[in-house]
């Protein structure tokens, strides 16, 4: 449980690479703890680049990262364990481990990381499965899942140490609405009832105004909104309100290129 | 004078891109050795591999062990038999097996079967986000998937060498003395009495130094599979796959060459 | 820390009161089972065990488990279980995880 209204993490000028391409450009912004913060933006704007960042497995320049007032990139080994230890981390697929049934996927950081018999483990997972709403699964593969079954036991494997903060990597996407507002529920009531922080990356513009406490919008790398849900609704910015309304993006295509280079293939 | 430099340049770069190849994978050992100080416990994992790379292994190491002590009978048969010392085939077929052969062969069978299976699934992993998962519950993927398996393979690898010795021995007799009519005791005699404690440590020590070798060159490519295009795609897996064992292989043949001539 | 207090009562010691304090959570279960457990099974008689847990400050789903897990073995024994007086915070882990009614909790009299 951490108290509200603490800064959890501070993101300040992050700038990313990938190469010599960047991806992420002064991103600046901050996460209370026992928030929802939703990190929304169209594919490829650099969401999940961002998230890497946050969870430690994109290294971040000194000075753009602290987690609870530290600066994560001077962090040694025993510090990332420590924090790996406390976050919890949904991924885009799932990231369910193929050899292992679910079951075992959801027990592996207990079995690892606590000394709890295995009936109490067992137990746990069971719960865990029911949360996500994949009751009776414990005992099948990854494989014979669907992707939208795999994401929630992932999402079940992510919760099994009780985490601090969630990272969650477009929870609904794949799921049908129905399922899709029972993750939201969830999400908001693991907030509820154990006091934990979310940063939530989506393009579902419906979810993330339901449960967001704080959200930024991307775009290209860059923040072009940040404030409260009511905040953002009524910002003015052309690009923010195209996003929100879910209006196609025609400028961006430029005919002239499309014309040229189809002419340029070449003749048989 | 510009094809000149391009030359060098690219020379240049081939040789550095070695070097980088040779440090990166010296690091991935040595992370790999940390390991053993980390959580989880190795016991289950490492019997889970011995299973994988012996056990399942042993069919093809018989098959593979019992044709090449035939041939070995049969190709020394008729170059003995030249100068009419047919005695000496228990003595070339045992030497040859115990000191090359078994250490070899054994390592190109594991490769073929088990490296590339390993790879591939730990490839697989990587693409699939499944490493960097285990990173974030703070569990250490190269104590994790990389340690248990070298474990198994220093375990297997001897056992499996000796496996493929023995039946090679009697596949060589087979051929030998049944089919060829050599002398049953003078065949076991040569056996018996060429047989030294250091050709045994000899193909001890190659077995051991092979699992060293393959098991880390074929985790090694699975676990950077696609990780220097940046890219995450199926044919990162079959690249990486199809690199694990042809490096491996040919890493065998040469340090079999270095450490035979170190040791005789 | 959670620390275990254990009355027995009734006639022939067939009741069996325990009261949770403190925190239960992942760090503390395997202790507090242990001394659960050692308690149900050195009693041939038992009947009914109520487990108070108005002292109990918070619970998180290892401690969820454990709770489960002694109840069902209790019930499995032919005896009853109940858990009262949760307070708010812990009441809600339990409805999260969607036991509460498996649990028996009662809210004794504090809230009614």
């Amino acid at each position: 449980m951490t108290e509200p209204d603490r800064e959890l993490i501070r993101v300040r000028g992050l700038n990313s690479f990938y190469g010599r391409k960047q991806v992420l450009r002064d991103l600046s912004f901050s996460v209370e703890a026992n928030r929802i913060f939703v990190i929304m933006g169209m594919s490829g704007c650099g969401k999940s680049t961002l998230l890497k960042h946050l969870v430690g497995l994109k290294p971040s320049p000194p000075g753009s990262i602290y987690i609870e007032g530290k600066d994560i990139s001077g962090w040694n080994h025993a510090q990332w364990n420590n924090y790996w230890l406390r976050i919890g981390i949904l991924f885009q697929n799932g990231a369910l481990f193929n050899s292992m049934t679910v079951a075992q996927n959801i027990a592996l950081p207990l079995m690892v990381h606590t000394n709890l018999p295995k009936e109490i483990i067992e137990i746990m997972v069971e719960m865990k499965l029911h949360m996500v709403g994949l009751s009776g699964t414990g005992a099948l593969m990854p494989s014979q899942l669907s992707g939208g079954m795999r994401k929630r036991a992932g999402l079940a494997r992510a919760l099994s140490m009780d985490p601090e903060i969630l990272f969650v990597d477009e929870p609904s996407s794949g799921l049908d609405p129905i399922t899709a507002a029972g993750l939201d529920e969830l999400l908001l009531s693991l907030k509820e009832t154990f006091g934990m922080t979310l940063v939530v990356v989506t393009h579902e513009l419906e979810s993330a105004f339901r449960i967001g406490d704080q959200m930024v919008v991307m775009d290209q790398g860059r923040i072009i909104a940040y404030g409260t849900p009511e905040e953002i609704r009524q910002m003015n910015d052309p690009r923010v309100q195209q996003f929100l309304s879910r209006r196609p993006d025609e400028e961006h295509r430029d005919y002239d290129s499309y014309i040229s280079r189809l002419c340029k293939v070449k003749r048989r | 004078m510009k094809r000149l430099t391009d030359t060098f340049g690219f020379v240049g770069r081939w040789i550095l891109g070695i070097f980088v190849g040779l440090g990166r994978i010296g690091i991935f050992f040595l992370s790999t050795l940390r390991g053993i100080a980390y959580p989880p416990s190795k016991t289950g994992l490492v019997i889970k591999q011995i299973y994988f790379i012996g056990h399942k292994s042993m069919f093809v190491i018989i098959f593979t062990g019992a044709f090449s002590g035939m041939v070995l009978g049969l190709q020394g048969y008729y170059a003995l038999s030249k100068f009419g010392s047919e005695g000496f085939l228990g003595s070339g077929v045992i030497l040859s097996l115990v000191r090359e052969l078994g250490p070899v062969f054994t390592a190109l069978m594991v490769v073929g079967r088990a490296c590339s299976a390993m790879c591939a699934e730990i490839g697989i992993m990587r693409i699939d986000e499944q490493i960097d998962a285990l990173r974030c519950m703070a569990i250490d993927p190269h104590g994790y998937l990389v340690l248990p398996r070298l474990m198994a393979a220093l375990i297997a690898f001897p056992l499996l060498t000796h496996v493929f010795d023995v039946v090679g021995v009697w596949g060589g007799y087979a051929v030998g003395v049944k089919l060829l009519g050599v002398n049953p005791g003078a065949y076991w005699d040569g056996v018996y009495r060429s047989l030294e404690w250091q050709d045994i440590w000899m193909g001890i020590v190659k077995s051991l130094v092979f699992a060293v070798l393959t098991i880390t060159i074929s985790t090694y490519k699975g676990y950077y599979a696609g990780v220097d295009r940046g890219s995450r795609g199926a044919e990162d897996v079959s690249e990486a796959t199809t690199s694990a064992v042809v490096t491996s292989s040919v890493t065998v043949l040469v340090a079999d060459y270095i450490i035979t001539s170190i040791m005789l | 820390m959670c620390s275990v207090e254990i009355n027995r009562a009734g006639d022939d010691g067939d009741r069996l009161d325990m009261s949770l304090r403190g925190k239960l959570v992942r760090g503390e279960v395997k202790a507090v089972m242990e001394r659960m457990l050692r308690e149900i099974h050195s009693s041939s008689n038992l009947k009914h065990v109520t487990v108070n847990i108005s002292s109990l400050e918070w619970i998180d789903t290892a401690g969820v488990a454990l709770l489960v897990l002694f109840c069902q073995r209790i019930r499995a024994m032919g005896g009853t279980f109940r858990l009262v007086k949760p307070n708010e915070k812990v009441l809600k882990v339990f409805k999260l995880a969607q036991v509460e009614g498996f649990l028996s909790i009662e809210d004794g009299n504090d809230r009614a």
